[in-house]
Order: structure tokens, then C-alpha cells, then sequence
């Protein structure tokens, strides 16, 4: 393999069909990445009348040229589908190890086709790619499902849905090396609509440069250009994500309590300085990434996962109007397991919370109540009470209740954590992309 | 006027926010570093500010007015931000 291995593998769910098709090299030239590659698929396979959550839609995980190749962070891929939140075009990528194990397994991409009959898993090895029965372990979290398939993490990975993915939630994402998200826009549900529970990955051969001794330096070169950057070798392994908290607050750029308001008066207690004070166990890297930025956390009550990064952090806390970091950070590994996408979840609590202020639906929660936040993220993945409203994404809860200018998203995908008002470019960018904010 | 620093630069200071005099921005963070050789080193290369490090007054960029040589007063707010990248 020198960056392509030239092969996409197609399975189609409904019929249980492997097959193998070449990878057009000219598509891979002119749509250059596992973004651009998913994005042309995606066009020639499905057309405006698809439903998101019909058979008619395809998942496509798609890998670039770097990937899995020794270069620095080049661990990260991408997921391209029909979005069940937004009902347009959507990418959404993730890193951890699973990108570059799928990439070594001698695929550049996966198109999964279809709806299986039950719950099923794809597996694929050495010995070849099965699809094979999963109704063990449908119903069950993300934690559970990814040890029972054995999780390893540089020899077999595994990526998979949560219970939110299976009860189709539009905000639901898809989750891989247990604690990385492919997040946005809904694609979990996508694949719960398949009955596909998981894909595991495991492989062995080597995305090789062309140009040995030009690509050694190249490493050589960025490496040093990483050591000597004050962001990735201190601010970035030293307070991870959340380490922009302070500055956007500062600069009237932090959404705060559904975006009424553009700062937040307990940002410190919820930023990167507060979570390497009082909850931070390690930081941890992503495959092939010196920055290691992956924060390793443990709660007062003696929880512990990943988490949380600057997203997170901002969802369950400004938005919310919440500055308890201990509560924030359980919210975050409650989404993981649920297999949410934290930026939606906490971004449509806080419009639920708005619109409980403002008298437009009946019920007691209210901003800065961080007791709240477990409840409604369960209630969400499993569609209970008004966690039913929620898992149709803040769009459509918002204009059930006949207020939609209260949920803050852009074709319906939530906006994350940079207030346009006090960051212009962001705006144009929220206003312009092609999948929504 | 109060200085508030962030991320690595507040664990080179040892806390979060200090009061210092200061007619200007320039003479402001001197004072800030006057006895503090590493903080100096982290803000300054030499008598110019490093050009990763930001200084906002009352949240606004203190390069949009006059730089270091931006007038404050008591009831100023800085903020002295180390690069940072996130999402």
C-alpha cells in the first residue's frame, strides 16, 4: 500500500453481500481525503429521495492517503451518510486507533448498504470479512458492547452504536475505541436504522511512502516544528481542549445558558485549567499523534473515562448554565456510553431549559441544574418523557412548542461552542457549511 | 489594575490573577515580570512581546488600540493569553 490500497468494500445488509470494488484513482485524485472520497461516493449513491433512515441510505467510512501511515495524528477518518438530523449531506470524522486498523486491514473505504434482517456485526480480519449475529448485544452501551468484542487497542478495534444509535435519536453518534466519537449530525442513527451494532477491524499491512527517505524527513521536520510550538508541546498535552475556555469567554465568544448571553461568569471553574487542577488522572494520545491532548479524568465519586474536551465541557456547562466540572464530566461519559454526541445533547438541554423559562413547555428543569443533566441524557438515548423531544434534535423540539428561533443550529445541526456574535468568521463558516453548523 | 493570566502562564506565576501598577500596557506586564524571570521569559523575547502570546484590555485585543503602548487605568482588566488551540 502506498496511501491508497485501491479497494473499497461494499456490503449490502439487506441481501448479506461482501464485494469488492476498485477505487477510482482519478475520484481519489480530484476528492483527495476520506472527507472528499466519502462526499463523491455519497453523491453517486444516493439521490433527494432517500430517507436518511431508510434501507436507501448508505454509511460510508472512508480513509485518506495519510492515513495509518507513521505520520504525525494521522489516525483520523471519516463517516459520510444522509443526515436524519439536518436530511442533507454529512461528514463527521473521529480519531483514536479504528481509522488506522481499517486502513491496515487493506480498505480505503466501506460502504455499508442496506438493513440487515436483526442485529448484526461486520467483523473483518485477516481471515476475511463476515457479518455475523449481534442480537447479544443489542440494547447494551458502548463501554459493554466494545470489551465483548474485544477490544485491543493496536491489534482489533472496534467501532459501535449505543443505545441512542439503536432507538434512531437524530443527535446519536457513532463511537469507536470506545471513547472517540464520529459525533455530529446523527449518523449513530443511521446505523442503528441498519441493525448494525458494531464493526470490528483488525489488519496488518503497511501504508508505505513512495519516497522513503523524503517522507523520513518530512516527520523529521514536522516533528520539530511540533516540539517547538508552545501549543502542541505545552498548552495542548498540559490542559487539552478545554484550554480555550477562559480565552473565548474572555473575548465575549463562550455561548452561555442557550446563547442568550456571550459570557459565562464561572468559565474558569469549567475550562482546561480546572479540569488538570482537580479531575485531570493523565493525558493520553490518539495512534501516532505526539500531542496528547486526551484527557484521562476521574470524579469525586470515583467515575472515570475520557473527557472532557472543550465541546463537551461548554455543552454541559455555559450552555447549561452549570459550572459543576464533576457533574459536566459524568454527562460526558454518560453520552459516551449512550453513544451521543455531546455538542447536540447539550446543546438542545440548554434549549429545553430555555424554553422551560420561558413557560413554553411543562417541566421543572431550569438553567444551572446539574443534578438534571444524567436523567435527561438517559432519558434521550431511550426516548422517555421529554427525553422522547430531545432525541429529534433542538430544532424540532424548539418549533413543536412553536418557538424553532430557540434552538440554536444552523439546517438543524446544533451550533457548538464559539458565539458567532463574538466570532464573525465562525459565523460565515456556521452559515456556509455544507452539512450545517 | 488587575492582571489575569491563563493556561501555562498561570502555572509559571504561581496564581490566576495579580494587581499590579502600570500607565501602560508595557509598564503594566514589567511589573507583572519584574521578579518572576520565568513569566518574563514566557511573555517577552527581549523587550518585544512573543508573538504567540495575546494581551487583551476588557476583552478586547490590545493590538486593535496602540499595542504595549496602549494607556490603562485601575479599573482595567488584562489578560495575558499563552497560544491555544481547541475544539
Amino acid at each position: 500500500m502506498q496511501g491508497w490500497t485501491g479497494k473499497i468494500l461494499d456490503i449490502n445488509l439487506t441481501d448479506g453481500s461482501i464485494s469488492t470494488l476498485p477505487l477510482d484513482m482519478e475520484m481519489a485524485r480530484l476528492f483527495l481525503g476520506g472527507r472528499g472520497l466519502g462526499a463523491r461516493l455519497l453523491w453517486d449513491l444516493v439521490g433527494p429521495d432517500v430517507e436518511p433512515l431508510s434501507p436507501k441510505n448508505v454509511l460510508i467510512f472512508s480513509t485518506g492517503p495519510i492515513t495509518a501511515s507513521a505520520s504525525q495524528t494521522s489516525n483520523r477518518f471519516n463517516v459520510s451518510t444522509k443526515s436524519p438530523l439536518t436530511g442533507t449531506i454529512l461528514h463527521a470524522n473521529s480519531g483514536g486507533w479504528w481509522g488506522m486498523q481499517f486502513k491496515r486491514s487493506g480498505y480505503d473505504a466501506l460502504i455499508v448498504r442496506g438493513k440487515a434482517a436483526k442485529p448484526v456485526i461486520i467483523e473483518i480480519t485477516a481471515e476475511g470479512v463476515a457479518i455475523k449475529d449481534a442480537d447479544h448485544l443489542w440494547g447494551k452501551g458502548v463501554f459493554e458492547t466494545t470489551q465483548a468484542l474485544g477490544q485491543n487497542r493496536n491489534q482489533r478495534n472496534v467501532l459501535c452504536i449505543g443505545p441512542a444509535g439503536e432507538n434512531q435519536v437524530r443527535i446519536a453518534a457513532i463511537m469507536n475505541d470506545r471513547e472517540r466519537a464520529l459525533a455530529r449530525g446523527g449518523a449513530g442513527a443511521v446505523m442503528g436504522s441498519k441493525n448494525l451494532k458494531a464493526i470490528v477491524v483488525e489488519g496488518n499491512e503497511k501504508n508505505k511512502p513512495a519516497d522513503q527517505d523524503q517522507f523520513k524527513f518530512m516527520l523529521y521536520e514536522t516533528g520539530k516544528l511540533l516540539k517547538a510550538s508552545p501549543l502542541t508541546s505545552q498548552a495542548l498535552p498540559e490542559f487539552g481542549t478545554a484550554v480555550v475556555m477562559n480565552i473565548v469567554n474572555e473575548i465575549g465568544a463562550l455561548p452561555t445558558r442557550n446563547f442568550q448571553f456571550t459570557q459565562f461568569e464561572s468559565a474558569d471553574k469549567i475550562s482546561g485549567e480546572a479540569i488538570t487542577e482537580s479531575i485531570l488522572v493523565k493525558n493520553q494520545a490518539c495512534w501516532a499523534c505526539p500531542i496528547t491532548c486526551t484527557r484521562i479524568t476521574k470524579t469525586k465519586s470515583g467515575k472515570e473515562g475520557e473527557g472532557p474536551e472543550y465541546e463537551s465541557a461548554w455543552a454541559f456547562g455555559a450552555q447549561c448554565g452549570v459550572d459543576d466540572l464533576d457533574a459536566i464530566t459524568e454527562a460526558n461519559y454518560l453520552c459516551n456510553d449512550m453513544g451521543l454526541d455531546t455538542i447536540s445533547m447539550g446543546n438542545t438541554i440548554g434549549c429545553a431549559m430555555e424554553l422551560a423559562q420561558k413557560g413554553l413547555i411543562d417541566s421543572q428543569i431550569g438553567f444551572g441544574q446539574a443534578d438534571r443533566l444524567l436523567d435527561l441524557i438517559r432519558d434521550t438515548a431511550y426516548r422517555r418523557g421529554i427525553g422522547a423531544e430531545m432525541a429529534e434534535g433542538s430544532y424540532r423540539m424548539a418549533a413543536k412548542h412553536g418557538a424553532p428561533e430557540l434552538s440554536m443550529s444552523v439546517k438543524k445541526l446544533e451550533m457548538p461552542a464559539y458565539d458567532p456574535r463574538g466570532m464573525q468568521g465562525q459565523g460565515l463558516v456556521y452559515a456556509t457549511s455544507n452539512r450545517g453548523a | 489594575m488587575k492582571i489575569k493570566l491563563f493556561g501555562g502562564l498561570r502555572q509559571k506565576a504561581g496564581r490566576a490573577e495579580i494587581e499590579v501598577p502600570g500607565a501602560t500596557i508595557r509598564e503594566a506586564l514589567h511589573n507583572v515580570c519584574a521578579e518572576n524571570e520565568i513569566l518574563q521569559a514566557a511573555i517577552f523575547d527581549g523587550n518585544v512581546l512573543h508573538a504567540h502570546v495575546r494581551v487583551m484590555v476588557n476583552g478586547r485585543d490590545s493590538e486593535l488600540a496602540q499595542g504595549l503602548d496602549t494607556t490603562v487605568s485601575a479599573d482595567d482588566q488584562i489578560a495575558i493569553f499563552p497560544p491555544i488551540a481547541g475544539g
